[in-house]
């Protein structure tokens, strides 16, 4: 206990002391909020740039900050600082090591030089002398059937596609940052006679009329003339194609038009105007603007002023659309950081339920620690209400959200299990399943690193079942968990020979465990039937077989198994403990292991690389359901139940 | 005790309950896993709808396990006994008493969808029109008459498949001039040139079966025997671009396999398709059909959108998909509605909620009565 006790309070300590690892940020602090704030459209859905950014470090960095070394020395930059080097200072950025790899031997396959760490990051300016060969294999991998594909082959294939999003990124403001320049013979030059470089903006507005007129002065071109205008017609928009080539992804243009829905990057607003069946070119208000910032000194004041001129025209258009409403609730959400504090408040409430364990007959001990468990469950339960207000959606649409739901669920039940039967167990692991689950979920969040609120495809488009039958599915996973969770205080117990002449504690654990497997079959019966009348709505048949739905039935299945079995005596304490473990990994199985299968109509939820991880689960849970035979955790014979 | 209450005893035994469900939960899992290696029909018709089930499915070596159809009756029987017959009737606690009786009729509304229903689709390009639903995967043989107004002789799929090999099956009909013989019906064939065939030297020869069941290709063999003796061999194959017309007595037949459907009691005419993505993604964000229902000389408008049907007793009418999936801006598309006929549409709705409160109503009561008890239990002395 002492051993445990110092090792979380290590992890407090330096949890505690990672804000003091931040420097002043090299960007205003203004410019930062507003560039966090800056409302970007992602994944079908208008977010915050700052979730953007976020999202784009965790995938390639493997963290939601970076630890750069720039001019000014070692800095922990946040995403949105970290994303406005990259796109104001594109070759300070290029030196960060933001490029996570698993093993050095990836680099050294490019040809590089590994680094001593076989585990490390790498910057852009590192990996680009090998840009060519990464590409050439990451294309020959991506090619291979996942199946087929190595891990090797997987790492390569990732960081290709780690170090094209950076490109992208990187270069997404180029046509803005870059003035067009057209020499005094140029059949350009009497358009453009601006000596010092015309900027996009302008270019957009003269050039189709100035090709338009030379088209139309054909006729009277001499061959050479003809030739030579197609020559630097062509090389124009060359150059216009290579300024653009990052910038298509970066939907920042709220469209005039209500009747639009899709946002416009800067390539398409400049694609917009060489549009030969298009409507007239008009120009978006917000070229100039985007121009007047990227002209500006990075960190200046100009810079300040013209970020906050750009990001309050943007922000005018999507509030008028109907589409800010939910931008600065939602970086408000990552800002205050509710999960990552409901976390560590659970590791705290676990320690205040360690020490209760330390003086068993103190009840303001025990009051302190039921306390304890309130603040971080009332943090996850904010955490998880402001997601809904955010997504416009019930709890739980994604596997994500799941982990979330599950832990609240786990916790709350266990708070339940100890208001009523005050063994001090429940609460205890109440508070473990509670940190363990945000852990799980903070680690989730990072292996997949993309948006955790993306749009719902068509078929999950209804807010009444989502809210009915996910929730209450997602409430039996959660209820069986924290069973098996009850199950092992027992199974182990029996089998180290803790407080062995203590049969109280055994029972109330019995039936702890007990009921939390009724209320398991409970939600699993009532989310899986509520589930099939959704399934009969959408697809026109209550039952098909499909992975999911069979997942939630072998829940279901072996609920009752269990309580058939214990009314008709055939199992008691230790077959009941032994079952709720084999509910565990049969909630794992329809959780995770029907989603890792790559089969079914359930293909929003799909999981790969994860069956290791679930053979390493099952075993163990499988070798503490067999402890539960050994000889001396048994119990009085089974009898019949009343 | 007779054997007739030894009987009943042991089909309302909680040990048979328990061995069942545990069978049932291996069979699920089996089925589920080894949809992922031969796909979900396979899966359905080894593991689920079956009275013996083999694993690994396929395998030269399989182990015989219970199927699930015959589990689900075995269950249905002991739920029937022990669950409400043999049941103590405490009038107090009636809370599992209507749990069981709600699970007695959701699987009731199974058996009888698995039996009665019918699925099909109504597929339709903008603008057309149709009064018929179309099977997924069930045939049948068709002869029709020559001409414009020449009737139809229809065979369905369960009449013909059941011929042993080198034997044959003899229909006629009083409006035909020939015994029509069916031979060996092959769910998934290919037709190969063999010159020892009778049928134009063409002849059938089987193909596993698809994963996606849709994509089965069947075909069987056909002998006309008509008046004088006469004798015409062919074979007949759903995947041929052309029927196959058969002359007999001076009139020639068109024989061919097509997909089995039903008459709709109305007209449906697909107005509108429109399928939206979220913005600047692939993520599909809706798709509905608009249509004008006509029927008794009446039109109506109705939309099929996911999570929306269409209800006309005792059809239902799902957005199952569209395509054509490649088809570019402006191009006409298609919407695919399924469609079921179920006449135990709404049992499980009602059964699902009588299992809810059953299970509700005993767990709650059985909670009070531990709370109860522990309160008592607390302030003894």
């Amino acid at each position: 206990m002492r051993t445990l006790a110092r090792a979380l309070m290590i992890l407090l300590v330096a949890a505690a002391s990672a804000p003091a690892l931040a420097q002043a940020p090299r960007w205003p602090e203004e410019t930062v909020r507003l560039f966090a704030t800056l409302p970007v459209q992602e994944g079908g859905r208008v977010k915050p740039l700052d979730t953007l950014a976020r999202f784009t470090l965790l995938r390639l960095n493997g963290m939601r900050v970076l630890k750069a070394e720039t001019p000014e020395g070692r800095l922990r930059l946040s995403a949105t600082e970290w994303l406005l080097d990259v796109f104001f200072r594109p070759e300070l950025a290029r030196t960060y090591r933001c490029f996570s790899v698993e093993t050095g031997e990836v680099v050294a396959a490019l040809g590089g030089v590994a680094h001593t760490k076989k585990r490390d990051r790498y910057s852009y300016d590192e990996l680009a002398p090998h840009r060519e060969k990464l590409m050439e294999l990451a294309r020959t991998y991506a090619e291979l059937p996942a199946e087929k594909r190595g891990w090797m082959e997987g790492q390569i294939v990732s960081l290709g596609e780690a170090v094209v999003l950076f490109e992208n990124l990187a270069g997404a403001l180029d046509a803005v940052r870059r003035a067009h320049r057209f020499p005094a013979g140029s059949v350009f030059a009497v358009a453009f006679p601006e000596a010092d470089g015309v900027p996009l903006s302008v270019v957009l507005k003269r050039m189709p009329g100035v090709l338009g007129d030379m088209q139309a002065r054909r006729a009277e071109m001499s061959e050479e003339e003809a030739r030579r205008t197609a020559t630097e017609a062509g090389t124009f928009f060359d150059a216009l194609e290579t300024d653009l080539a990052g910038a298509w992804n970066l939907a920042i243009f709220p469209p005039e038009s209500p009747e639009a829905s899709a946002w416009r990057s800067l390539a398409e607003v400049a694609a917009a105007a060489f549009q030969a069946d298009g409507p007239p070119y008009q120009e978006d208000p917000l070229l100039p603007l985007l121009e007047k910032l990227a002209a500006a000194a990075p960190a200046s004041a100009d810079f300040a002023a013209a970020a906050r001129a750009f990001q309050t025209a943007a922000v005018t258009r999507a509030e008028a659309r109907g589409e800010y409403r939910r931008v600065p609730l939602e970086h408000f959400f990552y800002r205050t950081q509710f999960l990552f504090y409901s976390q560590w408040l659970f590791v705290l409430a676990f320690l205040a339920w360690a020490l209760t364990w330390a003086a068993p007959g103190s009840g303001w001990m025990r009051r302190g620690a039921l306390l304890s468990l309130l603040p971080p469950l009332a943090l996850l339960a904010a955490g998880i209400a402001l997601r809904c207000v955010i997504r416009g959606r019930p709890p739980v649409t994604t596997l994500y959200e799941t982990v979330l739901f599950t832990a609240f669920v786990a916790v709350g039940t266990a708070l339940v299990v100890e208001l009523v039967n005050r063994q001090r167990i429940a609460g205890t692991l109440g508070a473990l399943a509670g940190a363990a689950g945000l852990f799980f979920a903070y680690r989730y969040e990072a292996r997949e690193a993309v948006d955790t609120m993306p749009a719902v495809v068509a078929v999950l488009d209804t807010n009444f079942w989502l809210a009915t039958h996910v929730t209450t599915i997602v409430a039996g996973y959660g209820a069986g968990l924290f069973a098996a969770l009850l199950a092992h205080v027992w199974i182990l117990g029996k089998l180290l020979r803790l407080r062995r002449n203590d049969a109280a504690f055994y029972t109330a654990v019995s039936r702890a465990v007990y009921g939390v497997l009724c209320f398991c079959l409970l939600f699993s019966v009532i989310g899986t039937v509520l589930g099939g009348v959704w399934a009969a709505q959408s697809w026109g048949r209550f039952w098909g077989w499909d992975p999911k739905e069979n997942g939630a039935l072998m829940i279901v299945l072996w609920g009752l198994v269990l309580l058939h079995a214990r009314k008709g005596g055939h199992l008691r304490d230790r077959g009941m403990a032994a079952g709720a473990v084999l509910m565990g990994m049969i909630v794992v199985f329809s959780w995770w292991g029907v989603n890792a299968l790559g089969v079914g109509l359930h293909s929003y939820g799909f999981t790969q690389g994860i069956w290791r991880n679930l053979f390493l689960f099952w075993g163990a849970q499988g070798l503490v359901a067999l402890a539960a035979l050994a000889p001396w955790t048994a119990g009085p014979g089974p009898t019949k139940q009343s | 005790m007779t054997l007739l209450k030894k009987g009943f005893r042991f089909l309302a035994s909680y040990e048979l309950s328990v061995v069942l469900l545990a069978l049932l939960l291996v069979v699920v899992f089996l089925g589920t896993v080894e949809q992922a290696r031969i796909g979900l029909y396979a899966a359905q018709e080894n593991y689920f709808y079956s009275l013996v089930a083999w694993f690994p499915q396929g395998a030269p070596v399989a182990s015989p396990l219970p199927g699930g159809y015959l589990l689900s009756v075995l269950l249905c029987v002991n739920l029937l006994c022990g669950g409400l017959l043999a049941a103590p009737k405490r009038w107090r606690r009636p809370g599992l008493l209507i749990g069981h009786a709600g699970v007695l009729m959701l699987m009731g509304a199974g058996f009888v969808s698995f039996h009665l229903a019918d699925e099909g689709h109504v597929t339709l390009f903008e603008g057309q029109s149709s009064d018929r639903m179309v099977s997924y995967h069930e045939w049948q043989l068709q002869v029709t008459e020559p001409g414009p107004e020449g009737r139809r002789f229809i065979l369905s799929q369960d009449r013909i498949e059941d011929t042993p090999p080198y034997q044959w099956k003899d229909f006629t009909h009083p409006d035909l001039p020939f015994t029509l013989r069916t031979g060996l019906y092959l769910p998934n064939a290919r037709p190969v040139m063999e010159s020892t065939s009778a049928a134009d030297g063409v002849a059938l020869v089987p193909e596993r079966p698809a994963e996606n069941r849709e994509s089965n290709l069947p075909g069987i063999t056909l002998r006309l025997e008509g008046p004088g003796a006469s004798v015409v061999d062919g074979i007949v194959w759903a995947g041929e671009q052309a029927p196959w017309v058969a002359e007999v007595a001076g009139k020639q037949y068109v024989i061919q396999l097509a997909r089995r459907s039903w008459p709709l009691p109305f007209t449906l005419r697909l107005d509108k398709f429109t399928h939206e993505r979220h913005p600047g993604t692939s993520i599909p964000a809706t798709f509905s059909s608009a249509l004008t229902v006509r029927e008794a000389g009446a039109e109506r408008q109705v939309d099929i959108r996911m999570n929306a049907p269409f209800r006309h007793r005792p059809h239902t009418f799902f957005q199952a998909s569209w395509g054509p999936q490649d088809a570019r801006e402006g191009e006409p598309l298609y919407s695919v509605l399924a469609v079921t006929r179920n006449p135990a549409e709404d049992w499980p709705m009602h059964a699902s909620l009588v299992i809810s409160a059953g299970l509700l109503l005993h767990f709650v009561q059985a909670l009070l009565a531990h709370l109860r008890a522990e309160a008592k239990r607390r302030a003894a002395p």
